[in-house]
């Protein structure tokens, strides 16, 4: 039993105490008052005929019951003779003491009953508390405090959605660490793989050399993505200042970039749709991320395929774009997983890259109050939707 | 006598490219493959002096590989672990991976394992055959060959290393360090449990004697003992 219980126990009896002999000295006085008066009064009000005759006993609980109004209508009906029982008594101070212990023990079981109902949750919620803050994540209260149906129910149940959310994030951020690891090896392997081979085979050095360049770049790549992203997560309405720039250009110049640089045969990149607004955006960051689906979707485009850049109209309160290829798609129950770190599609471990291109991308429409979803196309394909709130355009322009 | 031969199962064509390389000029033939499915395949097909694996492969996983070959085959087998994840490591060693080298290591590391392991497993065919017995339990170091009361063992080249020298030595403790430095041609790290491993499976393949001792005690702080009846 703790403090509080103690707290509780004491106050709730303590209250109870006063009440029972405030109550106790009140009747008593009424009562005397009563002994002096009762002769008047019973010749206005006198009692029902078939109501018992009140009782001293009666009294005690403080509950006189008053004559209902318009009894005094009858009040002219012979007055009986009073009992010598309504005599006041004659001692100086009335305590009734059994009723007064009774009162006390029964008090004293509320009390505490109430006292322990009361502390009993909390301690057990102080408990969770506890265990959950020695790290054990898995900490759940519904079995103690679930099945209450009153405010401490809600608080157990807040607590357990707390707990999973905390250990939902932090199995993220765990998995996070040990894929970064992961892949931070896989560069360090061939680095060291080639720094051996520079050794065994000294003539060949400049080919090593290229190779440990190479392998150097790469890592250098991941670890500025894996900076991005980060950043992205913590604060991304603070890395960079929001400019206006017109949405339409950006797409442009994304589309001209990615013919220039696709060595893919006959591939065709199309923007389409004339809606091309002044955003206030973060210009570098909305680049990045249209870049990474549009590059996205020319890795997984077949030869003499298209791939279509579409600017939906706003349509209640967004507007969306739209990236569609015509490459393999991807299996239904991967279309959500494709935005985490790391996840690289089941078909594509032959296709070079992080897996952090979209989880950049949909954090970065994320920080914009977007969302980015992925679905398979009817007609094959992929099409990936970033859907932008319309408070991000200044000035809405339709090009022809 | 021809070039020993090897193959390399690991995803990252780079790494595998880059070894491959390194190993031809220590002068092995190398083969490769990319992914467990077609490495297993390969390591039955083509028979290879020794297997290097990496665990983490797409498809069709090491461990699952490991499994596929010693379902039929003893040939050696190399894993590449990703460096801190010791339960690859003890997975591996229990179902019959004769040594592990973490991963990114250096090729000359790998290298001396792979000549280490190869080195011991090489049949001595010049010495006069030699039988080792301690009770019912006979050795053919030249043949790597097993048997107990006349029943073959199926002994991996690291196992039967590890027994012949606890036989060799019957009665009297052998350190870990020596059965390490013998087995797996280096001296065993820190909290390394590889001995431990396979030594329970050498355990479990054995049997205990007739008086339900195990015939392979523990001897704590200093390592093994094969007890002579």
């Amino acid at each position: 039993m703790g403090r509080l219980f103690w707290k509780f126990f004491l106050a709730f009896w303590l209250s109870q105490l006063v009440t029972m002999i405030g109550i106790g000295i009140a009747v008593d006085l009424k009562h005397r008052a009563d002994g002096n008066t009762r002769l008047e009064h019973y010749a206005e009000h006198p009692p029902r005929e078939n109501m018992p005759p009140p009782h001293p006993e009666d009294k005690r609980d403080g509950a006189i019951p008053p004559p209902p109004p318009g009894e005094s209508r009858l009040a002219n009906t012979q007055l009986p003779p009073r009992p010598q029982a309504f005599a006041p008594p004659h001692r100086f101070f009335f305590i009734p003491w059994e009723p007064l212990v009774a009162g006390l023990i029964v008090s004293f079981i509320f009390a505490a009953t109430l006292a322990w109902l009361f502390s009993r949750p909390i301690r057990s919620l102080l408990e969770g508390f506890a265990t959950l803050a020695e790290g054990k994540l898995d900490t759940r209260m519904g079995h103690v405090l679930g099945k209450r149906n009153d405010e401490f129910g809600d608080l157990g149940r807040a607590f357990d959605g707390m707990a999973s959310k905390l250990g939902g994030l932090m199995a993220a951020q765990k998995r996070l660490l040990h894929d970064v690891s992961h892949e931070l090896r896989s560069p360090l392997a061939r680095l060291q793989a080639a720094t051996g081979l520079a050794r065994q085979q000294p003539e060949n050095l400049e080919v090593s050399m290229s190779r440990i360049e190479r392998e150097a770049q790469r890592m250098d790549r991941l670890i500025d993505e894996l900076l991005t992203l980060s950043r992205l997560g913590v604060d991304a309405q603070q890395v960079a200042q929001f400019e206006e720039i017109n949405f339409g250009e950006l797409l442009e110049g994304i589309v001209e970039d990615a013919r220039f640089e696709t060595t893919k045969a006959e591939l065709s990149i199309k923007l389409e749709g004339n809606f091309a607004p002044q955003l206030r955006c973060q210009p570098a960051l909305l680049h990045r991320a249209v870049e990474n689906l549009v590059r996205n979707a020319i890795k997984f485009s077949p030869a003499h395929s298209l791939v279509r850049l579409v600017v939906e109209q706003p349509e209640s309160g967004h507007f969306a774009l739209r990236i569609e290829d015509e490459g393999p798609g991807i299996p239904p129950e991967d279309l959500e997983s494709v935005f985490e770190p790391f996840v690289r599609g089941r078909t594509s471990h032959t296709i070079t890259g992080y897996g952090l291109g979209l989880a950049i991308a949909r954090s970065v429409i994320q920080a914009h109050g977007g969302t980015l979803e992925a679905s398979n196309r009817m007609q094959g394909g992929l099409c990936v939707r970033a859907q932008l709130p319309t408070s991000l355009i200044v000035q809405a322009k339709h090009t022809s | 006598m021809d070039k020993p031969g090897i193959l390399l199962v690991d995803d990252d064509k780079d790494l595998v490219e880059m070894l491959e390389e390194y190993l031809t000029n220590e002068g092995y033939a190398v083969s490769t493959a990319h992914d467990g499915a077609v490495g297993a395949a390969e390591a039955l097909r083509s028979n290879p002096a020794l297997v290097v694996m990496d665990v983490m492969m797409p498809k069709l996983g090491g461990i699952d590989a490991l499994k596929i070959i010693r379902a039929s085959s003893r040939v050696p087998i190399i894993m590449l672990t990703a460096k801190g994840d010791d339960l690859d490591r003890i997975l591996g060693l229990e179902l019959g991976a004769d040594d592990y080298v973490p991963k990114p290591c250096t090729p000359r590391e790998l290298a001396a394992r792979i000549r280490a392991i190869l080195r011991r497993s090489a049949p001595l065919s010049d010495t006069m055959p030699e039988v080792l017995q301690v009770g019912d339990l006979s050795l053919w170091p030249q043949q790597r060959r097993a048997e107990l009361a006349g029943v073959g063992l199926e002994l991996t080249s690291t196992e039967f290393s590890l027994l012949e020298l606890l036989v060799r030595n019957a009665g009297r403790p052998v350190s870990k360090d020596e059965l390490s430095e013998h087995a797996l041609g280096r001296s065993l790290a820190r909290f390394d449990r590889s001995i431990d491993v396979h030594m329970s499976s050498i355990r479990k393949k054995i049997g205990t004697l007739a008086d339900g001792r195990s015939r392979i005690q523990t001897v704590i702080r200093i390592g093994y003992q094969y007890l002579r009846e």
